[in-house]
């Protein structure tokens, strides 16, 4: 740390290396602020829980970026219904209108979308709103932001592993913050302060507290390094809160991957193709629902109910090939019962439920009827071998218990005026528009990282 | 290619079937298409050895993929393509080497290169003691044709650049075979005026208007440009060797030409891209990442380039000191050097060509039968 100089004043401090927290320092840092980016993960592990986005989904016109049209009405109605009408309403107009912002200053940073790319695109990528996809995934998108920021060290510094452990604020001022840098405790001043830390999903103690013996099922697709700290320091220092502590339980995962640091590769694509089944051999779920936003997380919270919090997604030949593969490959037999017994399911019971599923689907349709729970779209009959099966486990996102935060992203006390410099941006204010088990793919990164730019604007 | 069947084997298809519940990286690079092509296209429940060697040489070693990647090291799922791509490209080297004695040549490059140029140098003082002037070795000559006449030189060029060759199209068709199964579509010209433009143009190493993640950690286009140069000035050289050789054989102009005239000219201009390219890339060589890739390969391919500098340098020192003292005995030293490029192209870097383009041949191939489907 001999090169730093943490006794300097900064104009802003930025907690957290994600999207968010580098939208901020760069929108800062454009407008000549000295800023200061707090990271807690090494090097090697910087990007937070950004680096495992793939898309953004923001308004924008017919035809731009080859995409079809997507109105800021049309995206506001949209998550006005995931939110089921939680979101904050001007709120929530003010980012649909002005959402494209987002991608205009990422673009504007290096970063490319696939629907760009004039060669080796994949015909296969398709998606149920218009959203860009960025080439790379998430971890090419904040390399390219630090390598910006990396240009200008001499104004905006990142210094890495250095956690934020207590933040002094006074009658709405932040005045300073204690933080581990390099495993030294030093104070750091700065005019201004904006979060960009994540929630806490990687608060091991905490999850445990709130999730019990459930905890043991779930596998988390962020790391450890998320514990939550500046959150409730600013609940402490008097801010407004939304959202609930026991949120984040989505999607589906297969329950080989790692307890923690799975990421992208652990999410399931299969579940709609098949039937899941529990240990005791019953469908838990109508598995037609489970196609991205809120049916993931209902299902998800279906499986955490289950024995074990296991259950196996059982399909035929037929339908591989139609949905993106697990990383680890499945597991596979010539006939239901020997499919059975390698999950160690009992045959009889496993042959019964796939013939009973079959002949309830109505013939010509794509549903069934008369069988609970029904699968409401997408069902075939299981009948082409070979069979395979996938293990599933109930995966954990990130938790959305966040500061309430105004237009310019500015940080609301309980008594309801906002903080004089304090900010919020992505997983830190992220449920002033989806909260209690809402979730819409592709929507996160673009929202935390338009308010991580006008953080950055309003310091 | 049962040998590769090992170790490596498997840990490219546990990478690749992790990449495949990803595809971040799909428009970086034809791999990632290819791959997704595996599983939606060709409805393959894994990859497999074939589709390994395959993407092995489809891989032009951008590594953005890696930069990309959450899960490279340290995360403990420890994904690393573009090292994996390197060892596997070794692997293919040495797999269809032929004959198969010659295998240990690539691993032992300048030890090989050194005894073809003494070899070939030995040949040629023979030669120019039989047939021409061992005299004019020393002394200042009006034209190289009195140190060995120019039937001598054309005859043995034309032998060994053509045995390079069937060498190396020899390995390209095993390469073909193991990854396609069959000789099928090897033949279809439109797949390979496709193949021939990315070639061309080099596409691929551009990471999609990003650039490559060579040498350093973001984006750049220096290797893009390097190897163009070098590529360009080899097609140049050729051009060149095949004026002269149009005005000597049929127009009937013996040499020396002229510094202006078109075949000197042409020359000139090869060699100094050729030079510009090859300086470049063993400069951007200094600075990469050495974690990315197979460290033998790494004096592989320097020798290559170290072998067309010597080969440039060389030929710029010839045209340079013309009918000056022992310019016949530097022109000895070219002709052996350009002699041990034609004998080594097999044993060498330069059969990256061959494997790489025909694997350009393969991703078009696999998009036409899908489409056709």
């Amino acid at each position: 740390m001999k090169y730093l100089n943490l006794d300097q004043k900064y104009d802003v401090i930025v907690g957290g290396g994600g999207n968010a927290g580098l939208c901020a320092a760069i929108s800062a840092c454009e407008r000549g602020k000295r800023v200061l980016v707090v990271v807690k993960d090494k090097y090697e592990f910087r990007g937070g829980h950004s680096k495992y986005s793939e898309c953004v989904l923001v308004a924008h016109e017919e035809g731009w970026h080859g995409l079809r049209g997507f109105s800021a009405d049309e995206f506001y109605k949209l998550i006005m219904k995931a939110s089921k009408g939680h979101a904050d309403p001007k709120l929530l107009k003010f980012y649909t209108e002005n959402s494209k912002e987002y991608v205009e200053f990422v673009e504007k940073h290096g970063v490319r979308w696939m629907q760009d790319a004039k060669y080796a695109i994949s015909p296969y990528l398709k998606r149920a709103h218009p959203a860009l996809d960025i080439i790379g995934g998430g971890q090419a998108l904040v390399n390219h932001l630090y390598h910006w920021l990396e240009k200008r060290s001499d104004r905006c510094k990142i210094i890495y592993n250095s956690e934020i452990v207590k933040i002094n604020a006074e009658d709405g001022v932040f005045r300073s913050l204690e933080a581990n840098v390099d495993g030294s405790k030093v104070t750091l001043r700065a005019d201004n302060l904006i979060l960009a830390t994540g929630g806490f999903e990687g608060n091991v103690e905490l999850m445990r507290k709130i999730w019990g013996k459930k905890f043991d099922y779930l596998r988390f697709r962020s790391s450890t390094i998320n514990t939550g700290i500046p959150i409730f320091e600013m609940e402490r220092n008097g801010a407004a809160m939304v959202g609930r502590m026991d949120e984040g339980v989505h999607p589906i995962v297969d329950a080989r991957v790692p307890k923690f640091d799975g990421g992208v590769i652990a999410r399931d694509y299969s579940i709609p193709f098949g039937i899941t089944v529990n240990r005791n051999v019953e469908r838990i779920f109508d598995e037609g629902i489970y196609a991205g936003g809120v049916g993931e997380v209902t299902c998800t919270r279906i499986l955490l109910e289950q024995p074990d919090g296991i259950a196996y997604s059982i399909f035929d030949r037929k339908v591989w090939g139609m949905f993106k593969p697990h990383a680890y490959p499945p597991i596979k037999d010539d006939t239901l019962e020997g499919l059975a017994g390698k999950l160690g399911l009992d045959p009889s019971k496993l042959m019964n439920l796939v013939k009973r599923f079959n002949s309830s689907i109505v013939p010509g349709k794509t549903y069934t009827t008369g069988l609970e729970p029904p699968k409401s779209k997408n069902a075939r009959p299981i009948d082409t071998p070979p069979f395979y099966a996938y293990p599933l486990a109930p995966g954990f996102s990130f938790t959305r218990y966040s500061m309430k935060v105004n237009e310019e992203a500015r940080v609301i006390r309980t008594n309801n005026r906002p903080f004089d410099n304090v900010f919020a941006a992505g997983t830190t204010m992220v449920g002033n528009f989806l909260t209690e088990d809402e979730y819409l793919g592709c929507f996160d990164i673009p929202l935390g990282g338009f308010f991580g730019i006008m953080a950055g604007k309003n310091v | 290619m049962s040998e590769i069947l090992d170790d490596l084997m498997e840990e490219g298809i546990r990478e690749y079937n992790l990449c495949s519940a990803c595809r971040f990286c799909i428009g970086y690079c034809p791999v990632w298409d290819a791959l997704d092509r595996i599983f939606f296209g060709f409805k393959k429940e894994s990859v497999d050895h074939r589709d390994i060697e395959y993407f092995a040489y489809l891989c032009h070693d951008c590594r953005n993929c890696y930069y990309a990647c959450p899960y490279r090291q340290p995360h403990e799922l420890n994904i690393n393509i573009p090292k994996l791509n390197s060892m596997l490209r070794e692997k293919v080297n040495n797999s269809y080497v032929w004959p198969g004695f010659m295998r240990g040549m690539l691993k032992r490059q300048y030890m090989y290169m050194t005894s073809s140029i003494m070899a070939f140098l030995a040949l040629a003082f023979v030669l120019t003691a039989i047939v021409g002037d061992l005299s004019a070795l020393m002394l200042p000559i009006h034209s190289i044709y009195h140190v060995m006449p120019s039937i001598y030189i054309e005859m043995i060029g034309s032998v060994l650049g053509v045995w390079g060759m069937t060498l190396l199209i020899y390995e390209g068709a095993r390469y073909w075979k193991s990854i396609n199964g069959n000789y099928k579509g090897i033949f279809n010209g439109r797949l390979h005026l496709y193949a021939l433009r990315d070639t061309f143009m080099h596409l691929w190493f551009r990471a999609n208007g990003e650039g490559c993640d060579y040498p350093g950690e973001y984006g750049s286009f220096s290797r893009f440009y390097l190897h163009l140069l070098m590529f360009t000035g080899m097609l140049v050289d050729l051009v060149a060797t095949i004026t002269a050789l149009y005005a000597q054989n049929i127009l009937g102009y013996y040499p020396p030409y002229s510094l202006f005239s078109f075949p000197v000219m042409l020359g000139i201009m090869g060699g100094a891209l050729i030079l510009v390219g090859v300086v470049g890339l063993l400069v951007l060589k200094e600075s990469a990442n050495s974690k990315l890739i197979e460290s033998a390969w790494i004096e592989t391919d320097r020798a290559m380039l170290y072998l067309l500098l010597a080969i440039v340098v060389s030929g710029f020192v010839i045209t340079s000191m013309r009918s000056m003292p022992f310019a016949g005995l530097m022109f000895l030293v070219h002709i052996s050097l350009v002699a041990t490029l034609f004998v080594s192209a097999p044993y060498s870097k330069l059969v990256h060509i061959i494997y790489r383009y025909l694997a350009v041949v393969k991703y078009y191939y696999d998009k036409r039968i899908l489409s056709a489907v």
